[in-house]
């Protein structure tokens, strides 16, 4: 059943069109969001929005340019073609790059998510009663002011097809749930939130999986009311994976994507502070880290068999050892760069051109359970869940803020602090991982922001619990 | 670039359905009917050369419909012709109209009132294709990456007791930085109309700024200094406005920065004035209830919070009093107050310390105490006895409202600056703002 009622041929389009360029791929996105979401048990936002458009793209005297529409009429769909092919024709003579065919590999394939139970099978009435039932649950003293629960709910089709006869169809059943608790106490407010972000059914909104998570939220939320606040100090630290999800995120994924080392990020998300012959050479982290690139793994938020250029996606190394040895570059910037990269040419929907994105990128665990970590602690914070995130556009010097610290003495948690932050500078913070977990857990983002004209992108990161050396602590001022 | 019969084939479908949806309604319900489109082109330029061009044409109509006590929405795109978007009106409402039976009540919802007609009608016929070729022209001496954006953008906004606003435009932008190794000038030339003189000019004088940055490079120890933050500056400041600082709502449920300064616990220097103002015309006064703002919303004056932008949801829930703010109360078209400090005087009185053009990915650090965290960007200068002495290397701060909008405000220009929303998340953004800039004494740099 279709996720959007009009339905176009693009099997019958392209055929059509095959000769209009050197060469035409189309995509015909179709997606259904639904945000829905419940307040201190009142429902606070009920919203479906149907996108559906088809993207034109041609490649002209070794350019590739574009054209995107919702207009799905005939009228609309060649439009589309006419500006694509006009505009592509009369800017080639100003590309950065002459590109190929080689540039867009033909595959043939079929993506689905893997889930248990597809997400129509639940009623709205059955989601907001879970979803109530969590802020219900949250409600654990009169301390606490506001509770949310809210699902943003994700189906897409991306059909695929190009006038040398490729052709993918990729289904995805993505689901976004996220709690919140607020206390407040003496005029302070602090807030623990709790988040779920993966290729998932309907098996998510089962309540004994998630009330324990809303109770221990709303208890924690009242612990940090009336926590000190964080010690300024430098000190071990064990980061959780809900908080290594935005140091991977920040610290790893924007530096090494290509696009942004080739300069085409420059004038909004910002250039890198890696450079090209830092590739198979810059100890980038500790010989603890590996962290790899894998929209393979099942579950995660991005993962996907092919990236809009049509490469078939591949698990790889982008850190070994320690080691910087690949970067997130797609099939144009490894052409633009004679760097080896990943397939990661994606885009955020039919009305945005692709460019090198993040897709799961993921800590691979170590050895040392979490247990063990803790007690050969003689001192030090685990920091949990981000709630403040800032780094320089060389993705160089970060600030982030946690919600929630619990301080290690001799091997034992000994106190709760409220208001956790940290600062750094990225390779002397990575090459200061000392421990990393053995289990990890995963997490992620349907919000990643980047581009001229922007767009937000879906990414995955798995990790374990990680401990850090010499990490700069310091707390609020409330 | 969309002729005015394009616009006017999605405005008369968007017409159709909002007539079918009202006829079509039963017994106790309500709807609105929200229409919201552009015609754009995009151009995407890294190293003076094109790197993508991407032409979109989205419309997307939204539908509210509800009874006394649930509402709920859909969202989808209309294509102009009225046989495929009259058959999907009815379509959603029927899928509509099952939802709201299984939905709770909602004690807070709005009743739905005829808040009048508008109708403005900014488009204007521009040739945008033909103007990037002139901006390859005027930049290919300098190493320029950056993004051009023009087209019309509309929007409308219908409800079933006979309310009716429209408001359509023909903007265009060109945001981009002028790079002399990894230092840069940013500039953004925007309007309705393309001026090749004017636009030379702002090049020109981007192009003269990067003499500056030849200099060498000084680094600066993290500690506090005296800063002049130029517009540009501000302009991140204010967005991060938009985060809650100034909303009914975050305020109620405890996640409002300037928590302390409405409960008079903390305050903002007398110099410090904030408002809404729509004369500002890049941005529609109607919200998405089809409510018309005032031209004028004070929010702070004279370093007191005088209102939070409080929506008709907040007010109910509250018992308080709305001000057409849009649903997440945030601001749509902010103007700081100017102040003294004429602009040739802007280097004496820094004296010694740093002028800083850009500020970068700015996040709250301490909410409660309206701390935030942030980085220099761009073209940033130490500053020695009134004159620039060199470019600087990067600096983080961690800083609070209270304190930089408190005692450290020395002085505000007596000059502001049009900034445009250059956002492109989803769709062009509509608004602007207008800024001074400050004159801090102590300002606190960390990294």
């Amino acid at each position: 059943m279709p996720i959007v009622n009009a339905s176009t041929n693009i099997n019958a389009l392209i055929q059509k069109h095959r000769n209009d360029a050197d060469w035409v791929g189309l995509k015909l996105i179709s997606e259904k969001t639904t945000f829905r979401s419940v307040r201190n048990d009142l429902p606070e936002q009920n919203h479906t929005q149907y996108d559906q458009g088809l993207r034109v793209e041609v490649l002209i005297d070794g350019h590739f340019g574009y054209a995107g529409t919702s207009d799905l009429s005939s009228y609309g769909i060649e439009k589309a073609f006419q500006k694509a092919i006009e505009q592509t024709r009369m800017w080639s003579k100003f590309k950065i790059h002459s590109f190929t065919t080689e540039q867009r590999p033909k595959n043939i394939g079929k993506y689905s998510s893997q889930i248990q139970k597809p997400l129509d099978t639940l009623s709205t009435k059955e989601i907001m009663d879970v979803l109530r039932d969590c802020t219900q649950k949250m409600n654990v003293s009169s301390q606490i002011v506001n509770r949310i629960a809210k699902a943003m709910i994700i189906q897409t089709q991306i059909h695929s097809v190009s006038s040398d006869g490729g052709e993918q169809l990729q289904d995805f059943s993505m689901v976004n749930l996220e709690l919140f608790a607020t206390a407040n106490k003496n005029n302070d407010n602090q807030t623990r939130s709790a988040g779920f972000q993966n290729q998932i059914g309907a098996e998510v909104f089962l309540r004994h999986r998630l009330f324990p998570v809303c109770e221990s939220i709303g208890k924690q939320a009242i612990e940090l009311i009336s926590a000190e606040n964080c010690p300024s100090e430098k000190m071990k630290v064990i980061l959780s994976p809900d908080q290594m999800t935005l140091q991977i995120h920040e610290s790893i994924g924007h530096p090494l994507e290509l696009d942004r080392i080739l300069g085409d990020e420059r004038n909004y998300a910002g250039w890198s502070f890696v450079q090209m012959e830092d590739f198979g050479r810059l100890q980038y982290g500790s010989k603890l880290m590996n962290v790899t690139f894998d929209p393979t793994r099942y579950g995660e938020l991005a993962s996907y068999d092919f990236d809009d250029s049509g490469a078939r996606a591949t698990k790889e190394y982008l850190i070994k050892d320690g080691v910087l040895v690949r970067a997130l570059g797609s099939i144009e910037s490894q052409a633009r760069s004679n760097i080896a990269g990943v397939a990661n040419f994606r885009s955020a929907s039919w009305n945005r051109p692709p460019i090198d994105r993040m897709a799961n990128i993921n800590l691979e665990p170590g050895t040392t359970n979490l247990k063990d970590m803790i007690e050969k602690l003689d001192r030090g914070l685990i920091l949990h869940t981000n709630r403040s995130w800032s780094i320089d556009d060389y993705r160089n010097k970060f600030q982030f803020g946690c919600e929630y610290a619990q301080l290690i003495k001799d091997g034992q948690v000994k106190k709760i602090y409220k208001n956790p932050n940290y600062r750094g500078k990225t390779v002397e913070f990575w090459n200061n991982l000392i421990a990393v977990g053995s289990e990890f857990e995963t997490y992620g983002s349907p919000f990643c922001g980047k581009g001229e004209p922007s767009q937000v992108i879906r990414v995955g990161h798995s990790s374990p619990y990680c401990l850090f050396d010499n990490v700069d602590v310091f707390g609020g001022l409330s | 670039m969309k002729t005015a019969s394009s616009i006017s084939r999605i405005e008369q479908s968007y017409i159709d359905v909002s007539t079918i949806a009202f006829n079509e309604l039963k017994n106790n319900e309500e709807a609105i009917v929200n229409l919201s489109g552009e015609e754009s082109l995009f151009v995407r330029f890294n190293r003076s050369k094109i790197r993508q061009n991407i032409f979109v044409e989205q419309a997307n109509v939204t539908l509210q419909l509800q009874s006394s006590s649930q509402m709920t929405r859909a969202t989808w795109p209309l294509t102009g012709d009225k046989e495929i978007d009259s058959k999907e009106m009815k379509l959603m409402l029927g899928r509509l109209r099952a939802e709201l039976d299984q939905l709770p009540a909602d004690p807070h919802l709005v009743k739905l009132e005829n808040h009048g007609s508008s109708h403005e009608d900014k488009t204007c016929h521009r040739h945008d294709e033909e103007l990037i070729e002139e901006i390859i022209e005027q930049t290919q001496t300098s190493d320029m990456a950056g993004l051009f954006a023009g087209g019309p953008v509309f929007v409308g906004n219908k409800n079933s007791k006979g309310q009716n606003h429209w408001f359509s435009s023909s903007n265009f932008f060109f945001d981009y930085s002028l790079y002399h190794g990894q230092k840069a000038v940013k500039g953004i030339y925007a309007g309705q109309s393309w001026d090749d003189q004017s636009f030379q000019n702002k090049i020109y004088e981007s192009q003269n700024m990067i003499s500056l940055l030849k200099k060498p490079t000084r680094e600066v120890k993290p500690g506090e200094y005296r800063v002049y933050l130029a517009p540009g500056a501000v302009n991140e400041m204010l967005s991060l406005m938009s985060w809650g600082a100034l909303s009914q709502k975050a305020y109620k449920s405890g996640t409002c920065a300037f928590q302390k300064l409405a409960d008079k616990s903390k305050k903002l220097s007398p110099l410090i004035g904030l408002r809404e103002n729509f004369d500002i015309g890049w941005t529609p006064k109607f919200n998405s209830l089809g409510e018309v703002a005032e031209n004028h919303t004070p929010l702070i004056e004279k370093g007191d919070l005088v209102q939070f932008l409080t929506s008709s949801k907040s007010a109910m829930e509250y018992k308080l009093k709305a001000n057409a703010a849009n649903e997440t109360e945030s601001p749509r078209s902010i103007e700081m107050k100017t102040g003294l400090l004429d602009r040739d005087d802007i280097l004496r009185e820094l004296n010694t310390g740093l002028y800083i053009s850009n500020l970068h990915y700015l996040n709250w650090s301490d909410l409660s105490m309206a701390r935030f965290t942030g980085m220099t960007r761009y073209a940033c200068f130490w500053v020695e006895n009134g004159e620039i002495v060199a470019p600087i290397q990067d600096l983080r701060f961690d800083e609070s409202f209270f304190r930089c909008w408190g005692d450290e405000l020395m002085a505000i220009t007596n000059f502001s600056e049009l900034e445009p929303g250059v956002s492109t998340y989803y769709e062009r953004e509509h608004g602007g703002k207008k800024i001074p800039g400050l004159l801090i004494n102590k300002w606190n740099f960390t990294l």
